[in-house]
């Protein structure tokens, strides 16, 4: 089968590669229909996630059909239309019980490795570095999805695999980062990254209750978008200071919750982007930890600072006086979709929310580096890059 | 071989080994350098029995044994986690690089293992205290190398299953440098331990492991 593989910093290769096949008697395999990019991909394409090698198939937001199960499937069958959340749960750890599947203590077969890096080690995920377990991604035509029982989602009769493809990923994930945030009705959330999370951050905050949502980005399409089908109020942080306009858009209080979407790789302008840019070019810090000092800053006091932007190392000039004494709540996490994938296929068959919007370019696998060029580049408003595979 | 009094051999190497190494550091240069790495070797392992020697704390590191220690909770309960640690076979699918366990009766376990220089087998004496919660094992007088160990089980609080204990004590061969490499091994075994763990909860608690093994990947391409 044709799969887009990591070859290298900057270096992914569209190859042919045997078909998956069933290893666990709980698997399926999955003829993959479309494989979305994620902002975090970048994080791997860069080389900021180690535990990377040669010829790993990348990416894990995807809808497809069941083609094979494993004697020990229960709840699919061949031909089931389906989505699979990104993280693997095994369904069966104490984690899996209390809904807290992205800490799955059973599906990273790379546990210990991940132990060591940060004490404990979370789940597996799909086409995510060997730290994540080393799983085989969803850029391919086939795909091998252990856990099946646990990790897939019938799509609801009515809607198609574009309308569906987000539950798999951005939405929970955007979901989850508002859903952190304990949101009171007349709120005000502030959300910095309008890529695919971020815009679901936004929708999501809306959907939990939120009076106001102001989104924070550069890129002039995105904030579009964030203003068109999210219905927040934009601030372009190259334009503007953001403290300075988010203090005077809530009356000096700051946002009542602030949510990073960000992560690692954040974009500024000014001396301190330069700072940490200089500062992770030389190891001294794994990530630029710019998005979350200003949502610290900018905070209410007592309000919460949610982390769903994925950071992977060390980070300098952590401003903890401000979280302190400011009494924030710092809430953070990989996502738990299958908590959440029930919930938000509701929400689209209700007609709450039609995520297909992020889907700006559509292009068949063969073309999967230009995807991610485009992507990378954010070009031609891209938001999603999303593979016909 | 512990002696108490240094003998005429230790004495010269102490001599002899400082010398070399005073030649090697007025001599300078890549030869320098290692006479005197040399030389301080001989006359540091002459002086190893020394009153003052017996108190330096790495002296006392290199004459016990290496000990490791790991722990995982498994959401099940103790009398389903004993039974199962109790089976060889078990322990076998499990436990990092040993292939086959065999029960020789009277309590005595036969281990193969696959190891970098080759398949490895040795005997050990096995106790099983099911009312103390402890499994203990202990390598047999005659053999060439020490290890021992034991898993201690606990109920985990707030009924989140059983906590396992694994502690595992090794005294590798090759006198000194045999126990300065065995401790620098400590990491990668550690990482086994935990490794081995790891497979046990899944096989308690998915009846299978999670495995990437056969996967398709770029590196196979065809």
């Amino acid at each position: 089968m044709k799969a887009l593989c990591w070859n290298g910093v900057n270096d992914l290769r569209v190859e042919h590669v045997p078909d998956p096949k069933i290893l666990n008697q709980t698997d399926a395999v999955i003829k993959v229909s479309l494989s979305s990019v994620c902002g975090s991909d970048l994080h791997l394409i860069d080389g900021y996630v180690p535990t990377m090698r040669a010829g790993d198939i990348i990416g894990h937001e995807f809808a497809g059909e069941v083609v094979e199960t494993g004697r020990e499937v229960e709840r699919f069958k061949k031909g089931d239309r389906v989505i699979v959340i990104s993280i693997i749960g095994c369904g069966e750890c104490w984690f899996c019980h209390n809904d807290l599947w992205s800490m799955c203590d059973n599906s990273n077969p790379h546990r210990p490795l991940a132990d060591a890096a940060y004490g404990h080690g979370g789940a597996g995920i799909f086409g995510y570095s060997h730290a994540f377990g080393g799983y085989a991604g969803s850029h391919a035509e086939y795909v091998r999805v252990p856990f099946v029982d646990h990790g897939a989602f019938a799509i609801p009769e009515g809607l198609s695999d574009e309308q569906a493809l987000f539950v798999s990923d951005a939405f929970p994930t955007g979901y989850m980062a508002a859903d952190m945030c304990d949101i009171r009705r007349g709120d005000v959330v502030a959300v910095w990254g309008c890529g695919g999370v971020g815009q679901m951050a936004i929708r999501s905050a809306y959907l939990l209750g939120a009076e106001r949502v102001i989104a924070i980005d550069s890129v002039p399409e995105r904030l579009r978008m964030a203003e068109d089908k999210g219905k927040a109020e934009v601030i372009n942080f190259k334009e503007t200071s953001v403290h300075d306009e988010l203090m005077a858009r809530t009356g000096g209080r700051g946002p009542d919750h602030c949510i990073d979407a960000v992560g690692m790789e954040a974009d500024e302008t000014g001396v301190e982007y330069w700072y940490d840019r200089a500062k992770q070019a030389a190891r001294l810090e794994t990530d630029r930890p710019y998005v979350l000092r200003e949502a610290i800053q900018a905070c209410r006091k007592g309000g919460t600072v949610s982390v769903i932007g994925v950071y992977g190392g060390f980070i300098d000039k952590f401003p903890m006086g401000a979280l302190m004494n400011k009494g924030l709540i710092l809430r953070t996490g990989q996502q738990h979709g299958q908590r959440y994938a029930q919930r938000l296929f509701r929400h689209i068959v209700e007609g709450d929310i039609d995520p297909t919007y992020m889907m700006t370019h559509v292009l068949p696998l063969d073309e999967g580096v230009r995807g991610y060029e485009i992507f990378k580049k954010k070009a031609d408003g891209c938001v999603r890059s999303v593979f016909r595979c | 071989m512990q002696s108490s009094s240094n003998s005429g051999l230790d004495i010269g190497l102490v001599v002899g080994g400082g010398a070399v190494a005073i030649l090697g550091l007025r001599r300078g240069g890549p030869l320098g350098l290692a006479m005197t790495a040399l030389g301080a070797g001989a006359a540091a392992y002459g002086a190893r029995n020394t009153a003052v020697a017996r108190q330096l704390p790495v002296r006392r590191a290199l004459e016990a044994p290496i000990e490791v220690t790991r722990a995982v909770t498994v959401e099940r309960s103790f009398e389903e986690v004993w039974r199962f640690w109790c089976e060889p076979s078990n322990l076998s699918q499990v436990l990092p690089r040993v292939t086959h366990i065999e029960e020789l009766g009277g309590d005595v376990w036969r281990w193969t293992a696959d190891f970098p220089g080759g398949e490895r087998e040795w005997e050990t004496d096995v106790a099983r205290d099911q009312a103390q919660r402890i499994f203990s094992w202990n390598t047999r007088p005659d053999s060439r190398f020490m290890t021992s160990g034991f898993a201690r089980f606990a109920d985990a609080p707030g009924g989140r299953g059983t906590e396992i204990v694994l502690r595992l004590n090794y005294r590798p061969p090759f006198g000194p440098i045999g126990k300065a490499a065995g401790w620098f091994a400590k990491t990668p075994i550690g990482l086994e331990m935990a490794a081995g763990l790891s497979r046990l909860k899944q096989m308690l608690e998915l009846g299978e492991i999670a495995t990437i093994q056969g996967q398709p990947s770029g590196r196979s391409a065809t």
